[in-house]
């Protein structure tokens, strides 16, 4: 089987196929991350198409030295966002405490004395619904992470940091997450908590 | 470990990702705290919610057709962007390799000792001169590969644009003083033999001698490429260095990649990859005058031709056979 560098070089020197394979490979993957960002089918159809219209136009670029899949991601990130930027979907935050600072605070909540209790399945939608309210930085990197199933490392050389920033970042991801999930159910006067407690 | 320890490493516990000492003290703290039971399982859930996958849609299965349409559209304005960046890139290095050939050629005492008109960047032609007259072919076709003159050649003879394979450096040899003061010489025998007297050199073996580094080196490139494949590229690596070639209707595909002979085998070989992998792989050792090399051979030529490429291949500086 041919390595993604291999195909890569093949497209350079003009075979139209070595690029359909590329494409065939990372599709899905590409598709993913732009569908967990955007959370629309056809918008994120629309992205990804771009997506390999922007990695066939800049594969001069690509050095053939590096892995394919962390170059390719990037430019699925940075496509969406961008996308995403243009309709104002997303909020210009990036990796810092600004978004955490809004919701400091938060912390001291009456745990294990619920109100009311939420069945699983609604738990999980609400995380879910929590999750499309991250900021888009946070929202990359936990998809990377557990939809892409990518390493620190993996991640850092996608995105471009460094692999202790990444851990940060997961971390920081996480709490804010957290933290919405529970501002949300503080304005509904709900304590949360999960069944059999 | 608290429970304020324990908020701290919860990601990384439900992750998998703590040493087991703190695993061993994580889960001895669950087992008697309900509020650290209850942010573990949640945060489990989160992560099931993180990984889960089911509600992606599928993709239309018509995706791949659509992207490759829609690159192949006339309409498509950033691909016509990146031609014109690309052409701006052309246009620049073929001025400085025009600029670089007048320079030269004003500046040699003897600028007759080239046969122009060979054509340097056709494979077949390359052939043919070499057996009619392989000293000049060889010499002209050194120079011209090096040092930018081949793609000179191109930009001035611009109806065969067909790119050439430039030559790759194998070595350098240190430069008597009283050459230092020439910018560009071709030894003959007697004065490659001054340079390095333990070398058995060719008669028609091209030297370079650079005076910015005050080096000499020796030009190679591969010769007896098949004719139907054209030179692509070539990328120079620390220690290797590839040439590409391809057919005109880009079905067939060839690498050539030289690295420096490092197994301690004597004697030329030829090892040849069973045919079922692919790419079809075929690699030998080469002795070129007091240096030995190893060729790769890598692509989708025909095994035997593949085989035959490999055991024929020369270089400027390889010895007739």
């Amino acid at each position: 089987m041919q390595t993604d560098e291999m195909l890569t070089a093949q497209t350079l020197r003009g075979e139209v196929s070595a690029f359909e394979e590329l494409i065939n490979r990372y599709k899905n993957s590409v598709f993913a991350i732009i569908y967990r960002m955007t959370g629309q089918y056809q918008e994120a159809e629309d992205i990804s198409q771009e997506v390999f219209i922007t990695v066939y136009q800049k594969l001069y670029q690509f050095d053939n030295t590096k892995k394919f899949a962390p170059w390719i991601h990037r430019i699925a990130i940075n496509t969406c966002i961008s996308a995403l930027r243009k309709k104002n979907k997303v909020a210009l935050l990036t990796f810092d405490e600004s978004f955490l600072n809004q919701h400091q605070g938060e912390e001291s909540f009456n745990y294990g004395n619920p109100d009311i209790v939420l069945e699983r399945s609604e738990l999980r939608s609400e995380i879910r619904a929590a999750l499309n309210e991250l900021p888009s930085s946070y929202r990359s990197v936990l998809v990377l992470r557990y939809q892409l199933d990518l390493n620190n490392q993996e991640i850092a050389d996608t995105l471009g940091l460094n692999k202790e920033n990444v851990e940060v970042k997961i971390h920081r991801a996480r709490k804010a997450l957290r933290k919405i999930l529970v501002h949300k159910w503080e304005e509904r006067g709900m304590r949360y908590e999960l069944p059999g407690y | 470990m608290n429970c304020q320890d324990i908020s701290k490493l919860i990601y990384q516990y439900c992750d998998g990702e703590v040493s087991p000492e703190e695993n061993a003290n994580i889960s001895q703290h669950l087992d008697f705290c309900p509020y650290c039971q209850y942010i573990c399982e949640l945060t489990m859930l989160e992560n099931e919610v993180l990984r889960d996958k089911d509600d992606i849609p599928h993709l239309s299965p018509a995706f791949t057709s659509l992207v490759m349409s829609s690159l192949q559209s006339p309409d498509n304005n950033n691909t016509k962007n990146r031609f014109s960046r690309f052409n701006r890139k052309v246009w620049l290095s073929s001025m400085t390799t025009v600029a670089a050939v007048v320079a030269l050629f004003l500046y040699l005492p003897h600028p007759s000792f080239f046969d122009l008109n060979i054509p340097l960047y056709n494979n077949a032609s390359i052939h043919e001169q070499s057996s009619s007259n392989p000293s000049i072919a060889y010499d002209s076709q050194t120079l011209a590969g090096h040092s930018n003159l081949t793609d000179s050649s191109k930009s001035v003879d611009s109806k065969d644009t067909t790119p050439v394979a430039p030559p790759i450096i194998i070595k350098t040899a240190p430069v008597p003083d009283n050459l230092l003061n020439q910018s560009l010489f071709i030894a003959t025998t007697e004065s490659s033999a001054e340079i390095k007297p333990t070398v058995t050199l060719d008669s028609s073996r091209s030297i370079y001698y650079d005076r910015a580094t005050e080096s000499s080196s020796i030009s190679l490139r591969p010769q007896n490429i098949p004719d139907r494949l054209n030179f692509v590229q070539t990328n120079n690596y620390e220690n290797k260095t590839v040439f590409d070639y391809t057919s005109i209707d880009g079905k067939e595909c060839l690498q050539i990649t030289l690295v420096p002979y490092i197994e301690p085998t004597s004697g030329s070989k030829t090892e040849i990859k069973p045919p079922e992998q692919d790419p079809l792989t075929v690699t030998k050792d080469i002795q070129i005058a007091d240096e030995k090399i190893t060729v790769i051979f890598s692509g989708n030529l025909p095994m035997e031709e593949m085989t035959i490429l490999a055991d024929t291949i020369q270089f400027p500086d390889t010895p007739s056979n």
